[in-house]
């Protein structure tokens, strides 16, 4: 997926059928069910955390379940994509990479959940590639052109130190 | 003065709930995790806190570096409103009470 062009509205990328493909593929893999549930506190305890728990927990299926109507929206809108030189054009409102940015890494974070929690990523067998730890890294470029198409700055997140002492 | 007087019609407030869900007395923290990327995060605590690029990286570098920064100081209910975002995005985000 590449960066055609931004304006104050949309990005417009262009997408190679078969990335179109695996988009959808990782998208309909929301919500990746694990069994997990955040924690809202980790040394606070009492009856306000217990019901700040629960509120949170419901705040966040309805979320879920907000986030799986759009991604079954978008995936089956296949007027969105304009072919164009061979490939598709895809245009997108900030909104709209925002909540796929959310999908994206849920499912990213959910397969890495399913692979164990590792502290080190396993390497991909290319010939038999593990579904999840293949997932990860599908979501993972994904989220890297879209964050990309927000601000190509972001690739050099983590390489650099921002400068100190600045508006905290 | 002193002590307090119930108004015919009026409901006393609550002091101890009202004070203790608006005291800013809750840090909102992000813990460091394998699996997020960089980029992400930065942009994520510039979704939610509405901070500079700058401002956002340097915490990022927090997290990754010392595993957790303390992002916020807050009532309960702010506190749990950014939880719930920070949560959404699938940060590794709690609250705390500061004592």
């Amino acid at each position: 997926m590449t960066l055609i062009e931004r304006d104050e509205e949309r990005v417009v990328f262009s997408i190679e059928p078969e990335e179109l493909e695996a988009l959808r593929w990782a998208l309909l893999a929301f919500p990746v069910d694990t069994g997990f549930e955040f924690e809202i506190s980790r040394y606070s305890e009492g009856a306000e955390i217990d019901e700040a728990q629960d509120l949170i927990k419901s705040a966040r299926d309805e979320w879920e379940s907000s986030l799986e109507q759009r991604i079954a929206a978008f995936v089956e809108d296949d007027s969105r994509f304009e072919a164009a030189d061979g490939a598709l054009r895809l245009a997108l409102s900030f909104e709209e990479i925002e909540w796929l940015l959310q999908a994206l890494n849920a499912v990213r974070v959910g397969s890495w959940r399913r692979l164990g929690y590792p502290e080190e990523l396993p390497e991909i067998d290319a010939g038999e590639p593990d579904a999840d730890r293949f997932m990860m890294e599908v979501c993972g470029m994904f989220q890297s052109s879209l964050l990309y198409g927000l601000n190509p700055e972001s690739l050099f997140d983590g390489f650099e130190d921002p400068d100190e002492g600045e508006d905290e | 003065m002193g002590g307090s007087t119930t108004m015919p019609g009026v409901v006393p407030v609550q002091e101890t709930d009202a004070k203790s869900s608006l005291d800013p007395g809750y840090l909102v923290i992000c813990w460091n995790d394998p699996v997020n990327l960089m980029p992400y995060v930065t942009h994520v605590f510039q979704t939610v806190f509405g901070w500079s690029r700058e401002k956002a990286k340097r915490h990022m570098l927090e997290v990754h570096h010392q595993g957790r920064s303390v992002l916020v100081r807050e009532s309960l209910e702010r506190a749990e409103h950014y939880v719930h975002r920070l949560q959404s995005f699938q940060l590794s985000a709690t609250l705390e009470r500061d004592s």
